[in-house]
C-alpha cells in the first residue's frame, strides 16, 4: 500500500471557483496529496508531455491520477483524454472525468474512449467533501495501481 | 334412229324398185294382153287364134308367175321389215299390215282390214284429217313425208309416227295401192322433251343460281356467265363475255389462281377452291370463294371450266372488322399500359402511331404537340415508309401551324372528328417541313389531340391514294388520339408533380436542416445549463458554506441568516435546472417503447420519493391489480414521480398525504388513477397547470419549480397517451394517464 501523500494528482479544471473549493474541500477531507493544476487542455498534454517548465519533476510531480474536466479552453477534455490514450507511455494513466455535466453523450463518448471513472461535480460542498473523501479511498487507497505506466 | 332412217330409206328404194318393177312387168302384161286382143281382132282363123290363145296363156303364165313371185318377195320383204309398214290400196283395202305394226299398234290385219278400221282406231275423232291426208296419197307419183302423227294403239297408248308414204302401182284390177311407212318416235320425242325440259332447267338453275356461275375456256376467256356473277363483278354479260378471268381478278391473287389452273390442266387436281379477289368495274375490290372444276373432251382434252364465284365481301368485311377489332382492342391495351406505366409521351405516340399503321395503310404518321406558353410545335413522334423525313423533337414556331390548329379547333362545331387536308394548301407549313415537298406526299388526314377541348396537338396521316378509310378506322384513330392526349396530359401532370415533390423536397430539406440546427443550438444550449449555470451557482454554494463554516464565528445572526439564504437559494436553482434538463431531455431524446408492468413504475417511483413520504408521513395506497401498459419505462416513472410528488407536497396544513393508486383498463387502453386528499385545483386552473412554469402558489407556500406536470404533460404525448384529472378545489384531486396495453397492431 501505497502512502496517500506520495501519490501526485494532476487537476485539469478551468474555473477557479472549482479549482478553490476542490482544494478547500481536499482540507476538509483531511487529505493533502500534491496537486497540480493546469487550467486548459493544451496546458494539460504540455504538462504530460513535459515540455517547457512542465520538464522539472520536482516542482511538477508526474501524476499518477488525473482529474479532469470536460469543459475546457483549447482542447476539450475529450481531446485530451483521446491524446492520453493514444500516448504508449500514458495509456495506463488513472482518468477520473470530474465535471458538471452529466450529459449522455458526453458520458458515453468518455467511456468509448477509455476512462476509469465518471463523476458529476455536487452542488452542495458538504457532498463535494464526500466526494473528494471516497475518491481518495477509492481511487488512492483501495484501487491498485497499476506498477508502470510504460507497457 | 339413224339406223332407222337407213332401214327406211333403202326399203321404201326397194318398194320403189320392186313397183317399177311390177308397174313394168304389168305394162309388159298389158302390152302382151293388147297384143292378143289385136291379134284376136287380126287374126281369126283358129290356128291363129290357138297359136294367140296359147301364147297368151304362155304370156299370162310368164307375167303370173313373175307377179307371184314379186309379190312374194315384196310380202315377205315388208312383213319382216324394222319398221311398221301399211300396204294399201284406193278403196280402202288393206292389203298388209307388217309384224312391227302389230308389234307397236297392238292391232292385226283382222283388226283393221280396211283404212276406215285403222283411222278409227288409231285416231279417233281425228280419222277424217286423216283420212284426207291418206285418200291424196293414191294421187302419188313418187314418195312424199306426210309428217308425225299421232296414233292410238289397241292398249290405248298414244305413239307418234313419223309416215312416209309412196305409190305402189296398181292391181291387176286397177286399184291403185300406196305402201306407207312410218319411224316410231314417240321415245325419241319423250327423250327430245326430257332433254328440252332439263336444258331449261339447267339453263334456269344457272341463270338463277345464287351463286356465280361461269364456263371459262382454258384460255380464261368467260364462255357463259350467269346474272349472279355479272351482278358480283359489276359488268354486263356481254362486257364480261369480252373479258377473261385474268383481266378482272386482283393482280396479287392472280398467281396463285394460275397456279390451280396449271396443276388442273395437268390432271394433278380435280378441282380447287380459292378466296380471291375482282376487281369490279367501278374498280372497286370484291372478295370472292371460287371453286373450279375442268370439264374434258371426249378425247381427254380440255373443254372448258366450270366456276362457281360466290361473293364473301360481307363475311370478309366481317373478318377484317373483328381482325381490326381485335387490333383496336390490342392498340388500346398498348396505350393504356405504357399510360398507366406513366411512358414518356414519345414513347406512347410511337406505340399509338405503330398500332394505327397495323390498321392502315399508309405512308406516314406523325404526331405534333404544341406548347402554347413557349409558342411552339414539336414532333413528338413520327415513323412512316419515309425514314428520314422528320426528326423527333424538330420543333417550329406555333404560327406556322396556325392555319391548321384553326381548321381543327373549328372541326366540333361542323361535327367532323378529323379534317383531310392538302400540304399544298399550307404553304407556311410546307415552307417548314420542305422534306415534304421533295416527297410526293401532299394529302394528309388531321386528327386533333384534344383534352377537355384543349388543342394539345395533331395526328398526321400521310397518304399516298386518297382511298377511302372506313369510318370505323377513322374511329380508332380519333380513339388513339384521345389516348395521346391522356398521355401528354398525365406528362405534363407528372412533370408538374415532379416540380412539387422537388420543391417540396428541398423545402423539406431546408426545414430539416433549420430544424437540425436548432436542435444543436438547442442541445448546446442544455449543455450549457448543464454545465456553466452549474459552475457559479457550485460556487455560490460553495463558498457560502465557506462563509458559514470558515467565518461563521464572526457574523453575527443576520449574516449567517445571509449566507443561509445564499446557500438555500443555490440549492433552489440546482432544482430547477436539474428539472428543466429533464423536460428538454425528454422532449428531444429518442423514446424506446414496450409493454411494460405498472407495478414496477410505482414501485421505483415511491422508492425515490422515499425521502418526502416518510418525512410527509403520506399513506399510499396501491389497489391491486395493476394492468400492464404500452410506453417507455423511464418516462413512466418521471411522470409518476412527478403526480405522486404533487400529491404529496399540495396537502393543507397538518394533513397527511392520503395516495390511492389503481388502474382501469377499457377494451385496449388503460388509465392509471392516482387520487389524493390534497388542496384540489379549481376547474379554471386545471388546463393551465400543465404548462412550463405554471404555478398556482407562492414558493413559500408550496416550494416547486412549476415544471412537474409540464414533465407530465410532454411525457404522455411522447408516448402517444393521454392524460388529465378530476378535481374540485379543496376536495382533493385524481389525476390519470391513459394508455395502450399492449403496442397497437400497426395498419
Amino acid at each position: 500500500m501505497k502512502k496517500p501523500e506520495q501519490i501526485p494528482i494532476l487537476l485539469v479544471e478551468d474555473n477557479y471557483n472549482d479549482v478553490l473549493l476542490i482544494k478547500r474541500a481536499f482540507r476538509k477531507a483531511q487529505i493533502n496529496p500534491p496537486i497540480s493544476i493546469v487550467s486548459d487542455g493544451e496546458e494539460a498534454i504540455a504538462y504530460l508531455s513535459r515540455e517547457g517548465k512542465y520538464a522539472d519533476s520536482a516542482t511538477y510531480p508526474f501524476p499518477l491520477l488525473i482529474l479532469l474536466d470536460l469543459k475546457l479552453p483549447r482542447r476539450s477534455g475529450l481531446e485530451v483524454l483521446s491524446w492520453i490514450r493514444q500516448q504508449p507511455k500514458l495509456k495506463r494513466l488513472l482518468v477520473v472525468i470530474l465535471t458538471s455535466s452529466a450529459e449522455n453523450s458526453d458520458l458515453e463518448r468518455a467511456y468509448d474512449i477509455g476512462i476509469n471513472s465518471y463523476l458529476v461535480k455536487p452542488v452542495d460542498f458538504q457532498d463535494f467533501v464526500s466526494l473528494i473523501q471516497l475518491i481518495d479511498a477509492y481511487w488512492l487507497k483501495l484501487n491498485q495501481m497499476p506498477q508502470s505506466l510504460n507497457i | 334412229m339413224e339406223i332407222a332412217i337407213v332401214v327406211i330409206c333403202l326399203l321404201l328404194a326397194l318398194v320403189f324398185y320392186l313397183g317399177i318393177e311390177v308397174k313394168q312387168q304389168a305394162i309388159a302384161l298389158n302390152k302382151l294382153q293388147q297384143e292378143k286382143d289385136d291379134s284376136l281382132d287380126t287374126f281369126t282363123s283358129q290356128t291363129a287364134a290357138k297359136q294367140l290363145l296359147t301364147d297368151r296363156n304362155k304370156t299370162n303364165e310368164i307375167s303370173e308367175e313373175l307377179i307371184k313371185n314379186n309379190n312374194q318377195r315384196l310380202y315377205s320383204t315388208i312383213a319382216n321389215a324394222p319398221i311398221p309398214i301399211i300396204v294399201h290400196a284406193e278403196d280402202g283395202e288393206i292389203l298388209q299390215i307388217n309384224q312391227v305394226w302389230t308389234e307397236l299398234t297392238g292391232y292385226t290385219l283382222e283388226d283393221i282390214p280396211t283404212i276406215a278400221d285403222w283411222t278409227e282406231k288409231a285416231y279417233g275423232k281425228r280419222k277424217k284429217i286423216v283420212r284426207s291426208v291418206i285418200d291424196s296419197l293414191y294421187e302419188l307419183k313418187e314418195r312424199v313425208d306426210e309428217g308425225e302423227f299421232k296414233i292410238i294403239t289397241a292398249s290405248g297408248q298414244v305413239r307418234i309416227w313419223d309416215f312416209s308414204s309412196a305409190p305402189l302401182g296398181k292391181l291387176l284390177d286397177g286399184r291403185r295401192l300406196v305402201i306407207s311407212t312410218a319411224k316410231d318416235i314417240t321415245e325419241t320425242k319423250l327423250t327430245q322433251k326430257q332433254l328440252k325440259q332439263s336444258e331449261k332447267m339447267f339453263r334456269n338453275t344457272f341463270e338463277q343460281a345464287a351463286v356465280g356461275m361461269a364456263h371459262v375456256a382454258p384460255n380464261g376467256k368467260w364462255l357463259k356467265v350467269n346474272q349472279k356473277l355479272c351482278q358480283i363483278v359489276g359488268y354486263s354479260k356481254k362486257e364480261l363475255l369480252q373479258k377473261t378471268f385474268q383481266d378482272i381478278t386482283y393482280a396479287e391473287d392472280l398467281k396463285t389462281d394460275l397456279e390451280y389452273i396449271a396443276q388442273m390442266l395437268a390432271g394433278k387436281i380435280k378441282n380447287y377452291s380459292m378466296e380471291k379477289r375482282y376487281i369490279r368495274k367501278d374498280a372497286s375490290l370484291v372478295w370472292i370463294d371460287l371453286t373450279v372444276s375442268l370439264v374434258r373432251k371426249s378425247n381427254r382434252e380440255p373443254d372448258y371450266f366450270i366456276s362457281v364465284i360466290e361473293d364473301i365481301s360481307d363475311r370478309k368485311r366481317l373478318e377484317l372488322s373483328e381482325k381490326k377489332f381485335l387490333q383496336r382492342l390490342s392498340n388500346q391495351h398498348q396505350i393504356d399500359k405504357a399510360i398507366l406505366e406513366a411512358q414518356l409521351p414519345e414513347t406512347i405516340a410511337n406505340i399509338a402511331i405503330s398500332g394505327i399503321q397495323k390498321l392502315i395503310d399508309s405512308e406516314h404518321i406523325s404526331i405534333v404537340t404544341f406548347d402554347r406558353e413557349k409558342q411552339t410545335a414539336t414532333v413528338l413522334a413520327n415513323q412512316g415508309q419515309i425514314d428520314e423525313l422528320a426528326v423527333n423533337g424538330f420543333q417550329v414556331n406555333l404560327s406556322v401551324w396556325q392555319n391548321l390548329i384553326e381548321q381543327l379547333e373549328n372541326l366540333d362545331r361542323n361535327n367532323h372528328r378529323y379534317a383531310l387536308n392538302y400540304l399544298s394548301k399550307f404553304p407556311q407549313l410546307s415552307a417548314a417541313i420542305p422534306q415534304f415537298k421533295q416527297t410526293e406526299l401532299d394529302c394528309f388526314i388531321a386528327f386533333p389531340v384534344k383534352s377537355s377541348g384543349k388543342l394539345l396537338g395533331i395526328l398526321k396521316i400521310w397518304l399516298k391514294n386518297t382511298e377511302k378509310i372506313a369510318s370505323e378506322e377513322l374511329e380508332i384513330i380519333r380513339e388513339v388520339c384521345d389516348q395521346v392526349a391522356i398521355a401528354i396530359v398525365q406528362a405534363n401532370l407528372s412533370r408538374k408533380i415532379k416540380n412539387y415533390t422537388l420543391e417540396l423536397e428541398t423545402k423539406i430539406a431546408q426545414r430539416t436542416a433549420q430544424l437540425e440546427d436548432i436542435n444543436q443550438e438547442l442541445n448546446a444550449f442544455t449543455y450549457s445549463i448543464s454545465h456553466d449555470l452549474k459552475a457559479p451557482l457550485r460556487a455560490i454554494q460553495g463558498f457560502a458554506t465557506a462563509l458559514q463554516e470558515d467565518y461563521g464565528e464572526n457574523l453575527d445572526e443576520v449574516g449567517r441568516e445571509y449566507a443561509w439564504r445564499l446557500t438555500y437559494s443555490a440549492q433552489e436553482m440546482e432544482k430547477l435546472i436539474q428539472d428543466l434538463l429533464s423536460y428538454s431531455r425528454l422532449a428531444r431524446t429518442e423514446i424506446q417503447m414496450r409493454s411494460l408492468s405498472l407495478y414496477g413504475v410505482i414501485a421505483t417511483a415511491i422508492e425515490q420519493l422515499k425521502t418526502e413520504i416518510a418525512e410527509s408521513g403520506a399513506q399510499i395506497t396501491v389497489e391491486e391489480p395493476l394492468s400492464n401498459i404500452f410506453g417507455n419505462q423511464t418516462v413512466l416513472i418521471q411522470i409518476v414521480v412527478n403526480l405522486l410528488s404533487n400529491a404529496i407536497k399540495f396537502v393543507s396544513d397538518g394533513v397527511k398525504p392520503k395516495i390511492r393508486i389503481w388502474t382501469a383498463t377499457e377494451g385496449d387502453r388503460v388509465r392509471l388513477w392516482i387520487a389524493d386528499n390534497g388542496i384540489g385545483i379549481s376547474p379554471q386552473y386545471q388546463e393551465r397547470i400543465f404548462n412550463v412554469f405554471e404555478r398556482l402558489h407562492g414558493t413559500e407556500t408550496y416550494p416547486g419549480t412549476g415544471i412537474g406536470l409540464a414533465i407530465v404533460k410532454k411525457g404522455m404525448e411522447r408516448l402517444g397517451g393521454k392524460f388529465g384529472l378530476e378535481s374540485e378545489f379543496d376536495r382533493g384531486s385524481r389525476f390519470w394517464i391513459e394508455g395502450n396495453k399492449k403496442q397497437p397492431r400497426e395498419n
